[in-house]
């Protein structure tokens, strides 16, 4: 009886101490306030940008919600965020560990203009203690074939695909753009092997 | 090379969009000292070669079957270890690693019909284990530890050690070793150190249970001795065999609890679950089996690394408001819409004034448990939601109504920085952050702030041996009010639901006043409590001077009055603080009435911040039994909050006169909500863990002491936590 009754308390300590999601999610909801920055719904023409993520069998569709120095910022419905230059991931905000802030040097440009080249690229991501931690690889931009892609529900275009792979002492990244007139249509880029691949495709 | 889709548009799954906030949450049970702690997956391809768990022994600590090897845990970590050894011997066992080579162990272990009379032994003990060289993998350097084991309890698994171990390849390690007491027990021989001094030929004894808890000095290394070996071999990578050869004749239990020792050989496996949980069954000297299942966490990790929270506002250009409709603010649209914007970002706007191109603004952060990110959120609005003709934002940080930080950062440079590269760094850098103290109070209308919520609350105590955890759980009623003017009421009610505090039949043979070992009668009242309910004064006397002024009921046995002035300069690693409290002994009743027992007790406190997370505490002073002395508070706080900590007291009562213990003593774990659920939170969980709670060395519990007030804001000024500012 007295092992049952210390089972019930056990119990009982636990789901008050937050151990399932539900219930932790139930308790924050009910006593940690609102969840800050739901955001407004997207203004009439705005950019769109579709993004999957294939290791969490997830997938979003994305609206410009505006930018400043060549930046784009783009949101979910729940607001979760992804800032791109020239076509590059340079941050996330909501997103696993969370690309703080990347400099991805002349990548863009190689890529843009379908030149080969090595070079260097920086990601910072939040590393569990609220510091960043910096990534920074060795990368080598290699062009490949003309690729015929689907860029809308009936739409398909001939654009070139450019192969990036990034080697570092902790480990390798690989990332595939296909690129049209200087542009980035679409591509695949990894920063956090956590996270996995983030696939963008940037709507016509 | 994988060929990759070219068609982003139809995915793999076939799945509808959907939106990313439904990435699963990873909250499995952990059932450990009252607190839930979500268990770790780990990715096994990211696991780098200092980060993988060593296997760990049936005591918990890095080892083979029943002996230790010389490997450490991964910097940082918890491993917890339940063991069941045949049918009379269980233990539980927490060991963390408190820096890379030093690891603490508390271990709790059950042993039936352990005495003559047919009792059980339920016994608390403590290791603590010294890593003196790392393998060099590359080279023949093994690596080297030393061990204390149950070093200050009764002394039941007292052994000490020196083992080095190696790894063979990539799938084979051993150790081999010297052990004394425990570990000398076996194939033994005369104590090599005595060629330094006849006294390392005589151990000492274990003389009773009034002896508990003191440092065995006259065991440490003494007696005879004897090796171990061990060996692992890993078949695959979640498959574990080992073999070991054991210096421990297992005296005591074979003497006391027809224990038959066979052989000194061990066999065991072990399986590692994808979870990082690893469970493992032995045979053990040729006579009985062992299970064990062991869990890690490692604090550095928390649930959702970056938060759940979703993406903050955008700095954006300001408004095209002439800074003369911002004039007269009180009841304008701006100023609502202001509080508005920011409240949705879990700051409460307390003021704001306006001088030159300069917004001066109060706040008080509800809701992020980092002060960088509370600032880097408040800008973002402001930028937003201010005149485009204000180009500096003077946040300045309020909590209770006590000035804190004042953070001063432009227009231009948070444009600049929101999508730079090391736009953390810079924005710390550029931000001019002072001691809000002396500075002008911009709230111009201080409103009054009333809140009432209803919550619940558990209380637990440990290491009874009628009953090892007992607990109550039941709803609070907290309430609050600030008036304004550094004013601050608080109170709880408490009724327990469920529970069996009560059950505690122990009645205090302690010969100090009973200020805190008659819990058990505090336990017996069955209907709502006063939990606290106190006024208190907060307010900034100097510069880097806080101050804090307290009357009523403080916490469950005592109330009074208290007073506290805390120095803590930002640019210092120290802080200083005195307390004073006149208090009076709170009847078992929970109501309002007191006994017949005051005392006027007070520390005065150095804070010492060790860096790269360590810190220490040195409390002096009069305790609540009126003995005086000192405590020591180590504590290791990671960065996301989550702090581990140990302390020991002591005091002017003898040893003997404290009763069993000897001393006071306990391991302190506190760790943001958010910590377990991802969510932006201040709110904490923690537990603070005693072998046993007597009367010596008894501090006040008292809410809202200075240090932990500020030391965020503190830490924040020194720029710790600013990886957030952009979050």
């Amino acid at each position: 009886m007295r092992r049952k009754t210390t089972l019930c308390l056990l119990c009982a300590g636990l789901l008050l101490a937050g151990c399932t999601g539900r219930v932790a999610q139930e308790m924050v909801d009910r006593y940690g306030g609102s969840v800050p920055g739901e955001a407004a719904a997207p203004p009439e023409g705005a950019a769109r940008l579709i993004v999957r993520l294939p290791k969490a069998g997830q997938a979003a569709l994305l609206h410009e919600a505006g930018g400043r120095d060549g930046v784009r910022r783009w949101q979910a419905s729940d607001n979760v965020q992804i800032y791109t230059r020239d076509g590059l991931i340079i941050g996330t905000r909501g997103l696993g560990h969370d690309l703080m802030s990347s400099d991805p040097g002349a990548a863009a440009a190689l890529i843009a203009a379908g030149r080969s080249g090595q070079l260097p690229r920086i990601y910072r991501l939040l590393d569990g203690e609220d510091r960043l931690e910096i990534r920074s690889y060795i990368c080598d931009i290699l062009p490949a074939n003309s690729e015929k892609i689907r860029i809308g529900e009936n739409e398909w275009t001939m654009a070139l695909r450019v192969n990036e792979t990034c080697h570092s002492p902790r480990g390798a990244l690989s990332a595939t753009h296909w690129v049209k007139d200087g542009r980035i249509l679409q591509s695949i880029q990894t920063f956090d092997p956590a996270l996995g691949p983030v696939d963008i495709l940037f709507m016509p | 090379m994988r060929r990759l889709p070219a068609d982003l548009l139809s995915g793999h799954d076939g799945k509808a969009p959907r939106s990313f906030r439904a990435l699963p949450a990873l909250f499995p049970l952990m059932a450990a000292f009252g607190l839930a702690l979500p268990a770790q997956a780990r990715d096994a391809g990211q696991e780098s070669g200092d980060r993988r768990m060593p296997g760990l022994s049936s005591y918990g600590v890095p080892g083979h079957i029943d002996m230790p090897s010389a490997w450490a845990l991964p910097d940082g970590t918890f491993a917890f270890t339940l063991n069941q050894f045949g049918p009379d011997v269980r233990r539980a066992t927490m060991a963390f690693q408190i820096s890379p080579r030093i690891t603490g162990v508390f271990r709790y272990s059950y042993l039936s019909n352990y005495f003559s009379n047919g009792g059980s032994l339920y016994d608390r003990s403590f290791d603590l284990r010294y890593q003196i060289l790392t393998e060099n993998p590359n080279g023949w350097r093994p690596a080297l530890s030393v061990g204390l084991q149950d070093f200050g309890g009764t002394g039941i698994f007292s052994a000490e050690y020196l083992v080095a171990s190696k790894h063979f390849g990539e799938s084979v390690s051993a150790s081999a070793g010297i052990g004394w007491g425990r570990f000398g027990s076996y194939g033994s021989f005369r104590n090599p150190l005595s060629v330094l001094s006849d006294r390392f030929d005589t151990r000492g004894g274990f003389t009773g249970i009034a002896d508990t808890g003191r440092v065995g000095f006259d065991r440490f290394f003494r007696g005879d001795a004897a090796l171990f070996l061990g060996v692992d071999w890993q078949v695959t990578p979640k498959l574990q065999l080992s073999f070991e050869y054991s210096s421990d004749a297992m005296e005591q239990e074979t003497s006391r609890m027809g224990y038959r020792h066979r052989s000194p050989v061990n066999l065991g496996i072990e399986y590692r679950f994808d979870n990082g949980g690893v469970l493992g069954l032995a045979v053990l000297h040729g006579s009985e089996a062992s299970l064990s299942y062991t869990l890690s966490l490692d604090p550095a990790r928390p649930s959702a690394p970056s938060g759940r929270e979703t993406a903050p506002p955008a700095i954006s250009r300001g408004t095209t408001a002439s800074l003369a409709s911002w004039g007269d603010l009180s009841g304008s649209g701006q100023r609502a819409r202001l509080e508005e914007a920011l409240s949705a970002q879990g700051i409460r706007f307390e003021g704001l004034s306006l001088n030159g191109e300069t917004a001066i603004v109060a706040i008080s952060n509800q809701q992020w448990g980092n002060t960088a990110q509370a600032w880097g959120r408040t800008a973002r609005v402001l930028s937003a939601e201010l005149p485009q003709d204000i180009t500096r934002f003077r946040i300045r940080s309020y909590d209770r109504g006590m000035a804190l930080k004042d953070v001063t950062l432009s227009r231009a440079d948070l444009e600049e920085l929101e999508f730079a590269p090391d736009g953390a760094w810079q924005a710390f850098v550029r931000a001019d952050i002072r001691d809000a103290g002396a500075l002008p109070d911009p709230r111009l209308d201080l409103e009054n702030l009333a809140s009432l919520r209803l919550l619940p609350y558990t209380e637990t105590a440990f290491f009874d041996p009628d009953n090892p955890l007992r607990m109550d759980f039941g709803a609070e009623l907290q309430g609050e009010w600030m008036p304004g003017g550094g004013l601050y009421f608080s109170g709880a009610i408490r009724q327990k639901l469920v529970g069996n505090l009560d059950t505690s039949t122990r009645i205090s043979d302690s010969i100090q006043q009973h200020v805190r070992s008659d819990a058990a009668l505090y336990a017996k009242n069955d209907g709502p409590w006063l939990a606290w309910a106190t006024a208190e004064w907060f307010a900034r006397p100097g510069p880097d001077l806080y101050s804090r002024v307290s009357a009523g009921i403080f916490e469950k046995m005592f109330g009074g009055v208290s007073g506290e002035i805390l120095w803590a300069p930002a640019d210092r690693p120290y802080a200083l603080g005195v307390e004073l409290n006149y208090v009076a002994q709170r009847d078992y009743d929970g109501a309002l009435g007191f006994l017949d027992y005051d005392v006027l007790t007070g520390h005065a406190s150095l804070y010492y911040d060790f860096g790269r997370g360590y810190h220490a505490q040195v409390d002096a002073g009069r305790y609540l039994a009126g003995d005086t002395g000192s405590t020591l508070t180590l504590t290791r706080r990671f960065g996301n909050g989550f702090e581990v900590g140990a302390f020991f007291t002591l005091t002017d009562i003898s040893f003997d006169d404290f009763g069993e213990g000897s001393f006071d003593k306990g391991i302190t774990i506190s760790l943001p909500l958010s910590w377990i659920t991802g969510q932006p939170t201040r709110q904490r969980v923690g537990q603070v863990i005693r072998p046993i709670q007597r009367d010596g060395g008894a501090r006040l519990s008292i809410r809202n002491r200075l240090y932990g007030l500020t030391h965020d804001g503190t830490g924040a000024a020194q720029g710790i936590g600013w990886g957030r500012f952009w979050r």
